[in-house]
């Protein structure tokens, strides 16, 4: 309750001030292109692909979505990322039409204590999603800034791609 | 010993102090400038529910985030969405008319669709935050888009009887409330306010990045309210003259300053933000009747909120425990049902007689 009380106060902020936090996390500018093509995952990728293969991610909500041997979409998310960005919720949804047309589905990873937020916060924005919590140790630095990341596993569990970007916008088109 | 003899000028003195500002008149007006503001009673003791309305969703076009309303006498209902960057036109009894716009940067597309609104020549006019003003004809076709070259942004939009567009903007020197023609020329800028209008250190960045001001109309005359304020601005836009009154709220939470510098990504943020009214969601029908939101959280998600009215008859009430409310029109108000459910519900009140 707590909880889900701090994540609506927080809201409010970017519900008010849309222009600037609008601002915080788009900015769809050369700049950010450019410094999508040198972003380093670090491995980071491969990691999250095979903490969901092998289960090792605690659901954290819509556990009954089953995730199946089936094609799947991951998109890794922070509390700060969904409060910070308009654009969140939107790109969220699109990625999870994209999986259902594919016949698979949306999984979001998120850090272990930011999963409360990041599920109320998906909730709100209605997007359909397996939300798996992994422990921070797991759960390497690299994605707790700017970066936005999306990858493709294939039914058998294997990373098929990965794109990793500074503006979520454009995982959209991705 | 002197002490006790100078006890009774300073009551004396703040007794004075405080008639002078309660009871003095604005010069040109000769309105007071402080409001007393009737309750809070319940919001049922004044407004009765007449219905309810689903709004019709489909999974392809979700209703996600209200962030504007516009409601015609004909009982179509705007409603902008800035999570799907779009403004859905629905008819009175809910069913989906139209979808306007898209995310997007080009023609006919938003970034942030807040205030939607419909002008003389029917055209709906969508106003964002970047003082961007796209035109739709009423099939929801793009007519065509202006950006008003006052960098002032759009944080609340209305159209005059003449036609001219009043927006209200960001804090700024010049003036937060802005008038132009039809073609996006501004005409004039009122209400200067670099600082916003809160009495703790007012230059304090976070009140800076926390500040808005809405505005609507009836008539010819603009409503203004800023998010940190229990003020209201009111100004004649036939003659210019601009009144501000403090709306004397019985249970208002003034903001007051965190005990430590916080940022909106400390955990403590939250809390503090939800121990003071921030004044969110002007509305107003042609009848006179203009209210707002004082709000503890988040309009849409039915945090707590004191709902300030002023009657067709000038008297302004507070009213608690109601629902958001998002549109106006005479002799009632529209509201979300049940703010957190997953299906869009709205619903209706009638104004009770008094």
């Amino acid at each position: 309750m707590r909880a889900s009380r701090a994540l609506r106060t927080r809201l409010a902020l970017a519900l008010t001030l849309g222009i600037y936090s609008f601002g915080g996390c788009s900015g769809a500018s050369e700049r950010a292109a450019e410094a999508e093509s040198r972003l380093d995952v670090a491995g980071f990728d491969t990691t999250v692909a095979k903490l969901i293969a092998s289960g090792v991610g605690t659901p954290a909500c819509n556990a009954e979505a089953q995730l199946g041997h089936r094609t799947l979409r991951v998109l890794t998310l922070t509390a700060e990322q969904c409060l910070t960005c308009e654009s969140v919720g939107y790109v969220a949804r699109t990625l999870a039409a994209k999986a259902s047309a594919e016949g698979g589905g949306l999984v979001v990873t998120a850090p272990v204590n930011d999963t409360s937020e990041v599920c109320r916060y998906l909730r709100l924005e209605k997007v359909e999603a397996r939300v798996i919590a992994f422990d921070e140790q797991e759960y390497p630095s690299a994605n707790a800034g700017q970066t936005y990341l999306s990858l493709k596993l294939t039914p058998e569990g294997a990373l098929d791609s990965t794109i990793a970007v500074r503006n979520i916008e454009s995982l959209v088109d991705r | 010993m002197s002490g006790k003899r100078i006890h009774p000028f300073v009551i004396a003195a703040l007794w004075l102090l405080q008639g002078c500002l309660i009871d003095a008149t604005d010069d040109r007006t000769g309105l007071p400038r402080a409001i007393a503001v009737q309750g809070p009673v319940g919001f049922h003791e004044r407004f009765e529910l007449v219905d309810t309305l689903v709004l019709e969703s489909q999974d392809s076009v979700p209703v996600v985030r209200i962030s504007g309303v516009s409601w015609q006498d004909d009982g179509t209902i705007l409603i902008a969405d800035v999570s799907e960057a779009n403004v859905k036109r629905y008819s009175k009894d809910g069913r989906l008319r139209h979808v306007i716009g898209r995310r997007g940067r080009g023609p006919g597309e938003f970034l942030e669709p807040r205030y939607p609104v419909i002008n003389g020549h029917h055209e709906i006019v969508v106003g964002e935050a970047n003082g961007q003003l796209s035109y739709f004809d009423s099939t929801g076709m793009f007519v065509d888009r202006r950006l008003p070259l006052s960098g002032l942004g759009i944080s609340s939009l209305s159209i005059r009887p003449t036609g001219n567009t009043v927006v209200t903007g960001w804090p700024t020197e010049a003036g937060v409330l802005a008038e132009y023609d039809s073609i996006g020329l501004e005409l004039r800028r009122m209400i200067p306010m670099k600082r916003p209008p809160v009495g703790d250190s007012p230059g304090n960045p976070l009140w800076l990045s926390m500040s808005q001001y809405w505005q609507v109309l009836v008539q010819d005359t603009a409503f203004v309210f800023a998010t940190l304020s229990d003020s209201v601005w009111i100004v004649d836009l036939s003659t210019g003259s601009i009144a501000s009154h403090q709306l004397l709220i019985d249970g208002y939470l003034p903001p007051v300053l965190p005990e430590r510098p916080l940022s909106p990504r400390d955990k403590e943020f939250a809390t503090w933000r939800g121990s003071f009214h921030t004044a969110m969601g002007a509305v107003s029908a042609t009848d006179g009747f203009v209210g707002i939101s004082l709000v503890q959280g988040v309009l849409n998600y039915g945090d707590p909120a004191l709902f300030v009215y002023r009657a067709p008859s000038g008297e302004w009430t507070a009213l608690s425990a109601g629902p958001p409310v998002i549109a106006a029109r005479p002799g009632e108000v529209l509201a979300i049902h049940r703010p957190e459910s997953e299906t869009v519900v709205l619903a209706r009140y009638r104004m009770l007689a008094q």
